[in-house]
């Protein structure tokens, strides 16, 4: 076994550090508190090209293998970027790009991957519905066949990026009488007839990120717009699924670190009783646990990567482990960051109430954590 | 990087795993006297030196210490015990003579052929690096321990007591054979942990020790600490695999018991258990051959890593533990399950030395620096 980073790995790392304090921080505060998306962050984080960091150059992307762009991630948490926007970024570049790149066709990627990888258009991925969340095979969204076109009517839920996206890769029956075998994957571009997003929901975390509704009323899309082979849709999701578990952690690790540093310096400098609280067992503690689970979820995080590097194929076990961990386990060491600081932590200005509400998310979002149990307890 | 374990690797993890088979019937025996367990320690000694097992955590020709830690991790999961009487009977043991001068090897004769005990701890949880509870007194020849030490592991079977105390305001080692003049050994028989293992009580009244078999430099501060290192590593390997047969224990249960005409694994609520206890274990697993991975590369944060394996992997153990128990049911309080042994030894090695506590200090005095 071998844990090691490589140097230009490290390096790489410092440098999205640097990149993240100078064009994105400084705005996050005022983008959370008013729950807007930062479309200039985002423009420059195509520029920068984290958007399309592990595409082949000839789109525009920077062939970076699984683990670089996994640091990436962790790289931002750890500058202190917000979970709403890294998880905007998670939802365009991995669960909407990727699945065009690995199972589009040559026009697809030509045509969509260089404006999504610079940053110029914004992507999500449609696949929740109102009553087909973790039961995805219950979804009663349509897609059916009528000449050259696929017409789709329905509607789905919770969609990142849904109100600002310029394409959204839709998952919808084509065949409602069979479960998993009955979903495919379209293309559906903004302004298509009978296409519309919702207004962006409001939530309790992730806030700078824009979630809504997508709504289908006999939406015409051409047969060129199926993504891979009809029935295939729901692999297809699946294989997503790393990438869920493992590049949309990454920041969630990053943030963790940046807790740590916050609250430690916090602690020595706030005085209770004639000496700073850091020398306080309890507060000890605290930064104790939120390291050990920093150290544990990072070797699962890594492993995934590492997996996907390998060529393996999608490893149910290990990205429901990760996702299970990181999930479940995050939420008492995000409550004791808020702790340390006590009132302030309680304040949207210092940040840790954000990192608190965002986290609450990882037990739901990208499969529940009672989802991960059930995949977990039949592999064993 | 590299999450598999190369072939070379995998088979050291079948030889030990055969050695271990062929071994069965005294790692299931039930041992009578501290005499019979001294015996089993010796002949299992014997039959893991070919391995290459025993030859320290850093030392090792033929694996580094993530191999070595998986090796601990098999011994452990066939029989916690003797696996923690052969840590510190002769793997530590066989790390300080990496450390002794050889004139001060054969002028002792250690030969390593007999378990070892090191009695560094005043107590089961060590609170300070510095031994508080013997006192040291010199004259010409000799020097003279008084007090006691706590929870020595070995003692009473061993041919050497190495114990640690102050000589002139310095960390010193004593080597002292246990039927030496002014020793008491007073064995711990009713505990409820790790039934095979012999732990004792050392008292020492006026026992004098001569100057030539007391090792006092600057180097056993270092050595201390690194066995420190070793001990995490050995309540880690033993955690993990607890943590292990718990798992498979329960698993076969829950697979073949019946409950509402259905095995007890088809109910959500068992299955989710199981699946917290592998989540718990991989992560667990991980996290410790990381560290092992760290302390081969002599990493900057090796010592914060070592103590946060230590921490999650003894505390997971536990939990993992309390869940089984929570699926096996009653049966569980019947003839000495070894899961709810393994409750106890759970909660015996989150103490043992630098206890989950001292680690979670360490942890945070690391960041606060």
């Amino acid at each position: 076994m071998d844990f090691e980073i490589t140097k230009s790995q490290s390096m790489f790392k410092k440098e999205v550090i640097r990149f993240a304090k100078k064009e994105i921080i400084p705005r996050v505060q005022e983008h959370e508190f008013n729950h807007e998306f930062d479309f200039h962050a985002f423009k420059k984080m195509g520029e920068f090209g984290l958007l399309g960091l592990h595409f082949p150059e000839e789109f525009g992307g920077g062939d970076a293998d699984v683990l670089t762009t996994i640091i990436a991630g962790e790289a931002l948490g750890e500058a202190g970027v917000d979970g709403g926007l890294t998880l905007a970024y998670g939802a365009h570049s991995f669960l909407c790009a990727d699945t065009i790149f690995s199972h589009g066709t040559d026009t697809h990627r030509q045509k969509y991957l260089p404006p999504l990888i610079s940053g110029e258009w914004i992507g999500c991925m449609g696949l929740t519905e109102p009553d087909a969340g973790s039961d995805v095979a219950s979804m009663k969204t349509t897609a059916t066949r009528d000449g050259d076109h696929y017409v789709l009517n329905g509607s789905k839920i919770f969609i990142t990026n849904g109100p600002i996206a310029d394409l959204a890769l839709v998952y919808a029956k084509t065949n409602p009488d069979k479960q998993h075998e009955g979903i495919s994957t379209f293309i559906v571009e903004k302004g298509t007839k009978g296409f519309s997003a919702g207004a962006p929901l409001k939530k309790m975390g992730m806030r700078t990120s824009q979630t809504s509704e997508l709504f289908f009323n006999n939406c015409r899309i051409p047969v060129e717009n199926l993504v891979g082979q009809e029935g295939m849709g729901f692999l297809y999701a699946m294989q997503t699924v790393e990438w869920d578990r493992s590049a949309l952690l990454a920041p969630m690790i990053g943030g963790m670190r940046h807790a740590i540093r916050q609250c430690s310096d916090y602690a020595k400098k706030r005085y209770q009783f004639h000496r700073p609280i850091s020398h306080f067992q309890a507060t000890k503690y605290k930064l104790a646990n939120m390291k050990i689970f920093l150290e544990a979820a990072r070797s699962l995080v890594y492993r995934i990567a590492w997996c996907k590097d390998q060529g393996q194929a999608v490893n149910h076990l290990e990205a429901a482990v990760a996702k299970l961990f990181v999930g479940d386990w995050s939420l008492n060491p995000t409550n004791d960051a808020m702790l340390i600081l006590g009132g302030y932590g309680y304040c949207h200005e210092y940040g840790l109430e954000m990192l608190f509400r965002d986290n609450r998310l990882a037990p739901i979002g990208g499969g529940t954590s009672e989802i991960q149990k059930k995949i977990i307890s039949k592999l064993i | 990087m590299n999450f598999t374990f190369s072939e070379t690797e995998k088979n050291l993890f079948q030889n030990i795993e055969s050695v271990l088979t062929k071994e069965k019937q005294l790692l299931q025996s039930t041992f009578q006297t501290e005499k019979d367990i001294s015996e089993a320690l010796i002949d299992l000694k014997q039959k893991l030196s070919s391995l290459d097992y025993l030859n320290a955590f850093n030392h090792s020709k033929t694996m580094g210490p993530v191999a070595n830690l998986e090796m601990m991790r098999i011994f452990a999961r066939y029989q916690p015990s003797l696996f923690l009487g052969i840590e510190y009977g002769f793997r530590i043991f066989a790390e300080m003579r990496q450390w002794l001068t050889e004139s001060f090897i054969q002028s002792l004769k250690l030969d390593n052929t007999l378990p070892c005990a090191v009695a560094f701890c005043d107590d089961l949880v060590e609170t300070n690096t510095q031994s508080q509870s013997i006192t040291v007194q010199a004259d010409d020849q000799h020097v003279h321990l008084s007090g006691q030490k706590r929870f020595v592991i070995n003692a009473g079977i061993s041919k050497w007591i190495v114990v640690n105390g102050q000589l002139d305001s310095k960390n010193a080692l004593f080597f002292i054979a246990p039927h030496a003049e002014g020793i008491e050994i007073v064995p711990l028989r009713n505990k409820r942990i790790f039934p095979e293992l012999v732990i004792a009580n050392i008292h020492f009244r006026n026992c004098p020790v001569e100057k030539n078999k007391v090792v006092c430099s600057e180097k056993v501060d270092a050595f201390i600490s690194n066995l420190r290192l070793m001990e995490n590593f050995s309540c880690i390997a033993c955690a993990l695999g607890m943590m292990d047969q718990c798992i498979e224990i329960t698993k076969t249960f829950a697979k073949t018991y019946q409950s509402e005409n259905k095995p007890l694994i088809a109910h959500q609520a068992v299955a989710f258990s199981l699946a917290e206890a592998v989540t718990l274990k991989q992560t667990a697993e991980l996290l410790a051959y990381r560290a092992a991975w760290m302390t081969a590369s002599n990493d900057s944060e090796k010592g914060v890593m070592n103590h946060c394996a230590r921490v999650f992997c003894t505390e997971s153990a536990e939990t993992i533990a309390s869940q089984c128990m929570n699926i096996l049911g009653g049966q569980v309080f019947v003839d000495n399950h070894r899961v709810e042994q393994m409750l106890y030894n759970c909660k015996f090695i989150q103490l043992l030395g630098t206890s989950t506590h001292g680690a979670r200090i360490s942890i945070a005095d690391v960041i606060l620096k």
